[in-house]
Order: structure tokens, then C-alpha cells, then sequence
């Protein structure tokens, strides 16, 4: 196995341990409070590993080099699985902390949309069969997908502050102490690794993939 | 725009028109779908027990929407036939005018439904047939031409796929969420009685998705065909 | 303070297994892809 999946996996591993056993409750929240180390970093890398995906569309577009594609293609991959974590933990954590399951808050919002994005990307790429097509097709739906983010998260702003809404419970953000804050950023971090090694294999697979298809295997 | 591109464009739109014409079977679906699920909205969400003015507006939309990938899916459908895309991009016509006339042909399309189920619903809803109706019947078409300009991308995308129709709401939904948001905000503030002027945030980003995706979704339009 | 960890060890475990299922399912295609290749040879 790459060393870098055994780093990341372990890093991973320390980041929940240390979560769980060496961070304190927070006193308001309770015990769900921790649910915020593992939703607001993968979070981070959902929106990160899509704004990638963007990138290399655009860069595909215009260079051609399938390298890009393939780097799309992978980090749309692996974005989704973050955004999946992300869609999970946040009615997780939103039931106990806020109240209820769900709010149309603009963070929750963008990421529900950033997740029927990557879902028609991949499925795009899944039901194109040539390959050139598959690629161009794909870069213009990232690049697309990632010029409508700014609109859902307007959308977002105007229905918020134009729209009389429910009162929902929603706990002050606190000013984190020291062992919080070194917790959740060691969460980005290790959140971060964790993406980079999925990228490596899933960016291997696809190498290999396209090898044996263009020899003709 | 220069005129040959207009022209261009023009030519297209009406060559999708015409065959649309000749048998208007797509029309009379859309249509029919459309007053059929004001029916069947009808009774799904008793206007007894919320106010008609705060049912309406959704219905409208949710209508407009599905009809409109109804009408969409047909644009590049009718080119699959005798691969008549081929001797389209044959021709001495630039790509993007292509596009341009398609998504023409399916604005026009979109609209000469609206024209028929706008009405319809305010007649079911009993709302009044005054300046509102106009005010809607033109938010319908600010908000048709985003519809329209994301929805024959990604029709020419998907219309070679065994799942094309599955596909198309799959792809093009996400897109259509800012539209339908600030088109039901807005028609709900109008038929409330309320001035256009309080709805003008929604109307600006609606102006903006239009401009923002007709230029993107024209300038990607010639990656979506085949070199 | 509320009573709430079964919410955190329910999403603390639903997120190790949502990234060890992936982490097997590259696995798996990989070790697929070099079977190809092996027998292709």
C-alpha cells in the first residue's frame, strides 16, 4: 500500500482520537458539540476539491491535456465523499444542537446543491462513452457548476433577509478555546491529507484505466 | 451582434419551428402535461386551507419547470434522426449561432406554453386577470431565457445518451433553483398586491443568471459537439 | 449540559465507515486494473 494512505489513514485516525478523548465537552452544546470537528473540515475539503475540479476543467478546455481530466475526474470523486460526510453530520449534529434536522442556512444549502452537482458530474461521466467526449462534457459541467455556487449562495442571502422565517435555536458561535481550536485545525489538516490520498489512487486508477484502453486491453 | 450571426441564429430557430409546426405534438404534450398537473396540484394542495395567493405562485413554477424540460428534451432529439446535426455543422454557420437559434426555438417554445398556463392558473387560483398577470407572464419570460440557455447545453450533452430524459433534470435542476427562487418570490409579492420595486433584489439576480448563463452556455456550447 | 453523545459516536462512526468504504472500494479497482493488466500480458 502508498505510504501516503498509511500516513493519511493514521493521521485520520490520531485526529478522532484526540476528538473524542483528549478535547473538552463544550458545556452548552454538550457531547454533540464534537460532531463539529468532522462536519466543518470535510466541509472545507468539498468545496475545495470541487473549486479543483473547476480548475482543472477550465485548464482542459483549454490545454487538452487528459491529465487535467483525469485530476477532474478524481477529485470530483473524492469531493463527493466529503461532501457526503458533510450531508450526514450536519442533520447529526443540527437535531441535538439546533433543534432540527434541517435549515435552509446558506452553508447547508450550497453544500445540498455542490452534491447534486458532483452526483450529475459523475453521472455524466458514467453514461458518456467516448472518451475525448466524456472529458469535454465534464469540464463544462464543472465549470458551469462552479459559476452557479455564487448564485445559490445569493439566493441563500436574499431568501434570508427578505423572507420572515421561523425562530430556530441556534447556538451563538463561541470564541473556541485553545484545545478546540488546535483540534479542529488539526481536523482540516488531516481532512486535507485524507483528500490528497484519495486523489493520488483514484488519479492512478484512472491512469491505468486509460492505458489499458488506449493499448487495447 | 453582428447581422450574419442573427441571421444565423434566426434561420435555425425557425427550421426547429417548422418542424415543430408540422405536427405541434410537442406543444400539445407540454401543454396538456400543464394543465393537467394544475389539476392534479389542485387537489394535492387544498387551496380550503391555504390561501389560493400563497398556493399559486408555487404551482406556476413548479409547472413552468417541468414543462420546460418537456419542451427541452425535444431540441436536439429531432437531430438525431438522419444525423441531421452533421449537415447543421456542415454549413457555413458559426457554432455558437447554432446555439443561439436552438435556445430561440425552445424560448419560444417555453413561452407560447406559459401563454396558455399562466392564465390557466390564475383562472383556477381565481386571482385577478389584471396588470399582475402581465407582471408574471413577463417574469415567465426573463425567467425562460436562463431556463432555456442552461437547458439546451445540456440538452445537446445528453441527447446522445440512453438516459437522456432522466438525465436532462438531473443535470440541468440545480441550475434552475436561483430562477424558480426568485421568480416565486417575486410573482408571490405581486399577486399579494405588493409593488414590483419590493422584489427588485430577486429581479437583479435574476437579470444577472440570464446574462451570467446565456454568455457561459453559449461560448461552451461548440466544446459539446464533436470535432 | 444535555445529554447528547449517542448523536456524536453515530456520526463519528458513520464518517470512519463512509471513508473506509471508499478507501476499499479504490482498493478494489485498483487491485481489478493490475489483474487486467496481468492477464493481458
Amino acid at each position: 500500500m502508498h505510504w501516503l494512505s498509511v500516513v493519511a489513514g493514521a493521521a485520520v485516525v490520531a485526529t478522532f482520537v484526540r476528538a473524542m478523548f483528549f478535547t473538552p465537552l463544550e458545556a452548552m452544546q454538550g457531547a454533540a458539540q464534537k460532531i463539529f470537528y468532522v462536519h466543518a473540515p470535510a466541509a472545507w475539503v468539498a468545496f475545495m476539491a470541487f473549486g479543483l475540479v473547476a480548475v482543472a476543467s477550465a485548464l482542459y478546455l483549454w490545454l487538452k491535456d487528459e491529465r487535467l481530466d483525469r485530476f477532474a475526474e478524481s477529485s470530483a470523486e473524492a469531493g463527493v465523499v466529503f461532501t457526503t460526510v458533510v450531508m450526514i453530520t450536519g442533520p447529526i449534529w443540527g437535531r441535538p444542537v439546533w433543534g432540527t434536522w434541517w435549515t435552509w442556512d446558506a452553508r447547508l444549502t450550497l453544500t445540498l446543491i455542490l452534491w447534486f452537482i458532483y452526483l450529475g458530474y459523475l453521472v455524466l461521466r458514467g453514461v458518456i462513452e467516448d472518451r475525448a467526449m466524456q472529458a469535454r462534457f465534464c469540464a463544462v459541467l464543472g465549470i458551469l457548476g462552479a459559476m452557479l455556487i455564487p448564485f445559490i449562495h445569493l439566493s441563500v442571502y436574499l431568501f434570508r433577509t427578505l423572507h420572515p422565517r421561523p425562530i430556530v435555536m441556534k447556538p451563538e458561535a463561541p470564541s473556541l478555546p485553545n484545545e478546540m481550536l488546535v483540534t479542529l485545525l488539526l481536523a482540516f489538516g488531516t481532512f486535507t491529507l485524507l483528500y490528497v490520498a484519495f486523489l493520488r489512487a483514484r488519479y492512478a486508477i484512472a491512469t491505468q484505466r486509460d492505458r489499458l484502453a488506449a493499448e487495447g486491453r | 451582434m453582428p447581422p450574419e450571426f442573427a441571421r444565423a441564429a434566426w434561420l435555425v430557430a425557425r427550421k426547429d419551428l417548422a418542424i415543430e409546426f408540422r405536427t405541434k405534438s410537442a406543444f400539445y404534450s407540454a401543454l396538456v402535461f400543464s394543465l393537467l398537473a394544475i389539476v392534479v396540484f389542485y387537489f394535492a394542495w387544498d387551496p380550503t386551507a391555504v390561501a389560493s395567493v400563497d398556493l399559486a405562485p408555487g404551482v406556476l413554477w413548479v409547472i413552468f419547470i417541468f414543462s420546460g424540460l418537456l419542451g427541452l428534451n425535444r431540441s436536439f432529439g429531432m437531430e438525431l434522426a438522419d444525423r441531421a446535426l452533421d449537415a447543421l455543422l456542415v454549413a457555413p454557420v458559426p457554432r455558437e449561432a447554432i446555439f443561439a437559434g436552438k435556445a430561440l426555438a425552445n424560448l419560444l417554445f417555453v413561452m407560447g406554453v406559459q401563454l396558455l398556463v399562466v392564465p390557466a392558473v390564475f383562472l383556477v387560483y381565481n386571482l385577478a386577470f389584471g396588470v399582475e398577470l402581465l407582471v408574471v407572464l413577463g417574469l415567465a419570460l426573463v425567467a425562460a431565457i436562463g431556463l432555456v440557455a442552461v437547458g439546451t447545453l445540456f440538452s445537446a450533452m445528453v441527447s446522445n445518451t440512453r438516459l437522456a430524459e432522466l438525465l436532462l433534470p438531473m443535470l440541468a435542476l440545480p441550475f434552475f433553483v436561483p430562477i424558480v427562487l426568485a421568480a416565486a418570490q417575486t410573482s408571490s409579492r405581486v399577486i399579494a398586491g405588493r409593488p414590483v420595486a419590493e422584489s427588485l433584489p430577486w429581479l437583479q439576480m435574476l437579470v444577472a443568471f440570464d446574462i451570467v448563463f446565456v454568455s457561459a452556455c453559449t461560448l461552451a456550447f461548440p466544446y459539446t459537439l464533436e470535432d | 449540559m444535555p445529554q447528547n453523545e449517542g448523536y456524536y459516536y453515530a456520526a463519528y462512526a458513520i464518517v470512519a465507515v463512509t471513508y473506509a468504504l471508499y478507501a476499499v472500494s479504490l482498493w478494489r479497482r485498483a487491485r481489478a486494473l493490475k489483474a487486467r493488466e496481468e492477464s493481458s500480458r
